[in-house]
């Protein structure tokens, strides 16, 4: 085990691609140089995990609307507020008047809230599995303490469909290092049924480097016996089953929907959407499917889904950086083209 | 990056960050002062152990079956 390191500087089989579904993978591979640490006959291929990334215009159109609204304010994490929708981004907007405020947690909507009680509140609740367990503890706190002046515009994802896409639109993965705070949520067997119908292995994986160097040297391990099994490579924070207590939470809230994804169209079972009995705590989340990107030459679409590496887009360094992006990958900290810029990662 | 939990009343926690305390929710998994745990936008989700490397001794040796 001591010689991983070498093995996967060492490999010299035939060629292994690698999709890294989260865009914290994305980002912590970028920033360790793990690429560098690693035989080129291991590829790997950011996948579709960036939240921002995947959220389509109309739902960003939708939260510009809703900013511009009298007395109403629309709070968000602070990616979202620079992505554009079909002609601008929140940033734009605050400029014109429009009513945006940042926050690190969901949960601090509560705050503003009681502060402020004529006004009302509009969360863009994006994210995967993770995230909207953080959603379901701030429906949990609303609902309970009664709380009138609380919205979320939802453009949740989860995993297991789009993972299905990746695999049977995409073609040539050999394995997949999973999501590690999804699995935290979810557990790990979230991936058996996927890695039995398609004979893919997956690592779920912790952030740190040496956690994903481990977790491919697993997966290529995997791949060359032709194992299609799943590992558990971040048990300190991973069980099989996840965190139940969390799992029920959504339960409560949330229920499945078709969810419309950047680059991909809409994906059935794909998305969360507050039940029935919640939807007066929703901002008008249902049916936003539709995508116009923002500059016509942009390729986020399919570096979203591993098709395209950043650089092969035009724009990529050149109309596009981390100071004037102009598609959601860019934006992002956890955006797959940002990632590239920023580390200069090539491979 | 892990925060230790400081202090718990009801569902919230006060956890540090290597010296940044900040306030936490912990209605998804019970927590106690000295946890080390998994926190994302603002809310606790796993509660850690305090030493990985031997839970994952057993996953190499099966790696290395393979």
């Amino acid at each position: 085990m001591k010689d991983y390191r070498s093995f996967l500087k060492e490999y010299d089989g035939p060629l292994i691609r690698i999709m890294e579904i989260c865009g914290t993978h994305t980002a912590s591979i970028a920033h360790c140089g793990i690429v560098s640490l690693i035989s080129s006959r291991i590829q790997l291929i950011s996948g579709p995990g960036c939240p921002v990334c995947v959220t389509v215009t109309e739902y960003i159109d939708r939260l510009i609307t809703l900013s511009l609204t009298p007395d109403t304010v629309v709070v968000t994490f602070g990616d979202m507020i620079r992505v554009s929708g079909s002609r601008q981004s929140l940033q734009d907007v605050r400029s014109e008047g429009g009513q945006v405020r940042m926050v690190y947690s969901p949960l601090d909507m509560i705050g503003l809230a009681l502060a402020e009680q004529g006004k009302t509140f509009v969360f863009a609740a994006i994210g995967f599995e993770t995230t909207t367990a953080v959603y379901a503890a701030l429906m949990d706190e609303i609902v309970h303490a009664g709380i009138a002046n609380i919205r979320i515009l939802t453009s949740l994802k989860t995993m297991p469909r789009v993972i299905e896409w990746v695999c049977s639109m995409q073609g040539g993965i050999d394995g997949f290092l999973a999501p590690g705070h999804v699995s935290v949520i979810t557990g790990s067997d979230l991936f058996l049924p996927l890695s039995e119908k398609y004979h893919v292995p997956f690592a779920v994986a912790g952030f740190e480097g040496e956690q994903i160097l481990i977790a491919l040297y697993a997966l290529v391990k995997m791949i060359s016996h032709g194992d299609g099994k799943v590992m558990n490579l971040y048990p300190s924070a991973v069980t099989a089953g996840g965190n139940r207590t969390a799992q029920n939470r959504i339960d409560t809230y949330f229920e499945p929907c078709d969810a419309a994804w950047r680059g991909m169209g809409v994906i059935p079972d794909s998305g969360m959407v507050l039940r029935s009995e919640y939807l007066e705590y929703d901002a008008g989340s249902r049916d936003l499917f539709s995508d116009h990107s923002h500059h016509p030459e942009c390729r986020c679409a399919g570096v979203i889904t591993g098709a395209l590496k950043p650089q092969d887009c035009p724009l990529f360094g050149t109309l596009c950086t981390p100071d004037k992006p102009q598609g959601a990958c860019m934006v992002s900290t956890e955006g797959s083209c940002y990632s590239y810029f920023v580390n200069r990662r090539n491979a | 990056m892990p925060g230790k939990v400081i202090s718990v009343r009801g569902t919230k926690a006060v956890v540090d960050f290597a010296g940044n305390r900040m306030n936490a929710e912990a209605g998804l998994v019970a927590v106690k002062p000295g946890d080390s745990v998994l926190v994302h936008a603002g809310c606790i989700l796993q509660v850690l152990p305090e030493d990985e490397a031997n839970i994952l001794a057993d996953l190499f040796a099966e790696l290395e079956d393979l």
